[in-house]
């Protein structure tokens, strides 16, 4: 679908937010999921690259993503005037909460791995979902945050919300409630979950490396298979050749390019690429357990912060973002019951243009 | 308050979408978010689309298949209305329909065609396994959800419109209909019945209250055909596997909610007029039925017989 970039703001020194406004049909999207972005670049359609929204599914269709601008795709898009016309295809993905399912969460993101984050955590704070999370935000330094203020924002107005950005490249700390420098470990992924890793699910996004590292610590822990929602980030390395292809076919084994690669085929089979995806997903899961890495933290500072405020575990209520009809007709409805006239058969009534029920 | 009506083809039928609202940009904001919805819901649950989510699932059957959530919410309100119903709604009946000939949209004959699971079975509604994110049917089974898709949806279009503050509206999704509130003149919509064999003559009409009103009229007069010499029409009985043997033209139910009033009234086409009378007392608000006994046609209404001419 046609799209404008309306906006670009930077984030941080290598992160950008770009906008973009429907041109004229626009897709819909769900919270957590991806899109596909194409555009002209001297006046060639480059390839496909995949990045994850970051708003809120809205009704006027904009999109929002956080970009890191490392390869020669992003420069681009970095470069490109506003008001251009960009190519956007999707939604996919299944990165996606269930709120009656995932009643807890604790999110693992490392660097540009924040952005589904973003849109999961805005859905569930503009629903006022009463789903406890906490995310455990992973950065060199604050200056890398990205979204740093938007989290902290998201946390005043949703006390259900714990946000922790874990520093691995800094000794500074200028806000002892949400910093702590080291590397994500299991004790502290425990902390968040309090220590429940059968009943509490994972969100965890990021490098490759990052990603195994997290799924190693919660599978040893015990977490259930079902409880661990991965979205693994591969950015192509910038060759000298100028290949475009070059970076495609360096792609070949990320999620991401599978769902780019669905853009070539035919519109029929993007449904069953897509499930193919979640399939590899799984098998990459089981992967990266077998090939486990434990995270050292040689510069762990005290976690006491942490463990004083982390959101006390509400599990009794969830309010569900998809609007889900009551099935389970076995009394009278409890709503106020209408107040009803008896019909007229012979010659009924028409005073306003209301509807016909008739076979559907 | 002025009044907003657009209509469109989708789902196999006609859809109406009327509220009232304070400004046209606001009517017309609300008119593109209800289209996207339908179309949404129509790409991801049509089985006549290959790509559907309904139809992938379904070749896949005897695998545990990842879910959208979504899906799985639909599919959780279809096997509690089947259970619920004690299977006279069932979504398994899609090889049946097909066996019965019933294989292609009534409207949409571009589509290609979608794939063909007449070989497969009937299978009680219990067979559907679900997870939290996953699903599995058995292999020889397929689900359809054409037995409670309009009913769901309006439902959904409802809560999309109430939560964007326009709560005098009423939808109709080829006859499926939900209602709130009132008209621009103030005055509480009147919602007619129509005539089983003269659809455009409306026989009788219900006036719903301000709160939410689901009215769903199923019946074997609209879609029908023949197949190999034998007539067929769409609703299933899930225990012989054949169109249902029924005396009943059309059943309208009232309901608070679109799914349920859809389901039940089909059940209570399938089930029979001796049946229906006493059928789902308490979950219904009310049901009339025409019944064609080849000497007259009888309205029951309210627990009331009536006789018409």
């Amino acid at each position: 679908m046609k799209y404008i970039l309306t906006n670009r703001e930077q984030l941080t020194q290598d992160t950008i937010r770009v906008t973009l406004h429907p041109a004229e049909e626009h897709l819909s999207f769900r919270a957590g999921q991806y899109v596909s972005l194409r555009f002209k670049r001297r006046g060639r359609m480059t390839p496909a690259r995949c990045f994850s929204v970051t708003c809120y599914p809205n009704q006027e269709g904009i999109v929002e993503l956080g970009i890191k601008v490392e390869g020669k795709f992003t420069r681009a898009l970095n470069n490109l005037p506003l008001n251009s016309e960009i190519d956007v295809d999707g939604p996919f993905g299944e990165f996606m909460l269930d709120p009656q399912f995932d009643a807890s969460s604790v999110m693992l993101a490392a660097g540009i791995g924040i952005t589904p984050m973003m849109s999961l955590l805005r859905t569930a704070t503009a629903h006022k979902l009463n789903n406890p999370f906490v995310l455990l935000y992973s950065v060199k330094s604050m200056q890398d945050a990205a979204y740093a203020p938007e989290l902290l924002e998201l946390e005043a107005r949703n006390s259900n919300l714990r946000v922790i950005f874990v520093m691995s490249r800094t000794t500074e700390i200028t806000d002892a409630k949400h910093q702590m420098t080291g590397h994500v470990t299991a004790e502290l992924i425990g902390r968040a979950a309090r220590n429940d890793f059968a009943n509490t699910s994972f969100f965890v996004c990021g490098p490759v490396n990052y990603l195994n590292g997290m799924v190693a610590i919660l599978r040893q822990a015990g977490t259930p298979e079902v409880r661990i929602n991965t979205e693994a980030f591969v950015q192509a390395r910038s060759t000298k050749s100028s290949s475009w292809f070059s970076a495609i076919r360096q792609q070949l084994t990320s999620s991401y390019a599978i769902g780019a690669a669905s853009l070539v085929a035919l519109a029929g089979v993007i449904g069953v690429l897509d499930m193919r995806a979640n399939q590899a997903k799984a098998a990459a899961k089981a992967a990266a357990a077998q090939a486990a890495e434990t995270v050292t933290n040689p510069e762990e500072t005290t976690d006491d912060a942490i463990t004083e405020t982390v959101p006390t575990t509400d599990t009794t209520t969830t309010t569900q973002t998809t609007p889900t009809p009551d099935t389970t007709p076995t009394t009278t409805p409890t709503t106020t019951t209408p107040t009803q006239t008896q019909p007229t058969f012979t010659t009924p009534s028409r005073s306003n243009n209301g509807p016909i029920s008739s076979v559907s | 308050m002025q009044l907003f009506q657009e209509s469109a083809v989708a789902l196999g039928s006609e859809v109406q979408l009327t509220f009232t609202a304070n400004r046209e940009e606001q009517a017309q904001k609300l008119f593109k978010r209800l289209w996207q919805i339908i179309t949404d819901f129509d790409e991801r649950f049509s089985r006549f689309r290959i790509e559907s989510e309904l139809t992938q699932f379904n070749v896949h059957a005897g695998q545990w298949v990842p879910i959208s959530p979504a899906f799985r919410a639909i599919l959780a309100a279809a096997q509690s209305l089947a259970q619920a119903t004690d299977d006279a709604y069932n979504p398994f009946v899609l090889p049946a329909l097909q066996q019965a000939g019933y294989q292609r949209s009534f409207v949409n004959h571009h589509l290609p065609d979608a794939p063909n699971f007449a070989h497969r079975k009937v299978v009680p509604s219990s067979a559907l396994e679900l997870k939290a994110k996953e699903a599995r049917i058995p292999k020889e089974a397929a689900l359809d959800l054409g037995g409670c898709g309009k009913g769901y949806l309006l439902d959904i279009l409802a809560d999309y419109l109430e939560d964007a503050g326009a709560t005098n509206y009423w939808l109709s999704l080829g006859g499926d209909i939900i209602t709130r509130g009132k008209d621009e003149k103030n005055q509480l919509w009147g919602i007619g019945i129509a005539d089983a064999r003269r659809p455009e003559k409306v026989i009788a009409e219900v006036r719903a209250g301000d709160a939410r009103t689901a009215i769903a009229t199923s019946g074997i007069t609209k879609r029908k055909g023949e197949h190999d010499g034998k007539p067929w029409h769409h609703l299933i009985d899930s225990k012989t596997g054949k169109p249902a043997r029924t005396d009943i033209l059309t059943a309208t139910v009232v309901a608070g909610q679109g799914i349920v009033a859809d389901v039940y009234a089909s059940c209570l086409v399938r089930l029979g007029s001796a049946k229906a009378q006493s059928y789902g007392e308490g979950i219904i608000k009310d049901s009339l039925l025409q019944i064609d006994n080849l000497t007259d046609v009888t309205l029951q209404l309210q627990g009331q017989r009536i006789q018409l001419l």
